[in-house]
């Protein structure tokens, strides 16, 4: 019975773990110096599943599976460019490096994040519930 | 012992066993609903109940020759999970479809807590019979 309470608790701290990344994204919007002498870098994670060991092995693979992040990496994709001369991290043209951070697609992978947790606390009520309610054929 | 407690209770059980064991695939699904590549699980109860139902129906009850050897029970034998197929497959070749599972997971909970009750009321039934047949 424990095995699902094991894996909505799993996603619940994915789900974290992400909306820790998404936040930490939000908060570097404008961060043009990093220890690594380059502007910040969008993070993402990568989910990856989680074999459980159960009854329901079918031919030595789990079948039963939750979730975990296995990485956190970071987006490659080009460095916004604005033009801002008086700024001291300003090359000789002027332009100024910021992170490659898109405020919209954090917002929407947030309110993503959210409703996923929620989904997860959901299926880890219905799983009290049923607990519950098998004892209570014990009276 | 089985013919103090009947086939009821032991059909209840495994359809118990059966709805728990879906509800851990709902579970799994709905922790799994943003891993790219993951194909929605599940078992088709009504399928698995009566194999299970028929399996035991023609199988021979063993012999008990040791008083500790166990009777009769419920417990499901091995089970078949199929990979569901949805509508809304997205790009990341996930099929988990959210609001589905949602609606999977509190209609097999309500099932779960109905099989629970209709236990409970076939053990009062039996209580009923051990405190007033003497009467």
């Amino acid at each position: 019975m424990f095995d699902s309470f094991a894996i909505s608790a799993q996603a619940l701290t994915s789900q974290r773990i992400r909306l820790n990344v998404i936040a930490s994204n939000l908060a570097n919007m404008n961060t043009t110096r990093t220890p690594e002498g380059t502007p910040y870098r969008r993070r993402d994670v990568v989910f990856s599943t989680y074999p459980f060991e159960d009854a329901l092995r079918v031919a030595g693979r789990s079948t039963l599976t939750g979730v975990r992040v296995v990485d956190v990496v970071e987006d490659a994709r080009p460095f916004r460019m604005v033009y801002d001369p008086s700024h001291p991290d300003a090359n000789e043209e002027g332009y100024v490096m910021y992170p490659n951070v898109n405020p919209l697609e954090e917002m929407v992978n947030m309110m993503t994040a959210v409703r996923s947790y929620e989904a997860n606390v959901s299926a880890l009520k219905a799983t009290k519930a049923m607990i519950s309610k098998a004892l209570e054929i014990i009276t | 012992m089985s013919n103090l407690f009947g086939k009821t209770i032991t059909i209840l059980q495994t359809a118990m066993d059966l709805r728990y064991m879906k509800h851990k695939l709902i579970t799994s699904n709905i922790a799994n609903a943003e891993t790219p590549g993951y194909k929605a699980k599940d078992i088709r109860f009504e399928v698995e109940l009566k194999k299970e139902v028929e399996q035991r129906k023609g199988s021979i009850v063993p012999v008990k020759t040791h008083p500790l050897h166990m009777g009769e029970s419920g417990a499901v034998g091995s089970v078949t999970v199929i990979e569901r197929g949805s509508a809304t497959k997205g790009l990341d070749g996930n099929t988990v479809n959210i609001d589905e599972e949602i609606v999977r997971l509190s209609e097999n909970a309500t099932m779960y807590s109905m099989l629970a009750k209709l236990i409970k009321h076939k053990f009062s039934h039996l209580m009923t019979a051990i405190k007033e047949g003497g009467k």
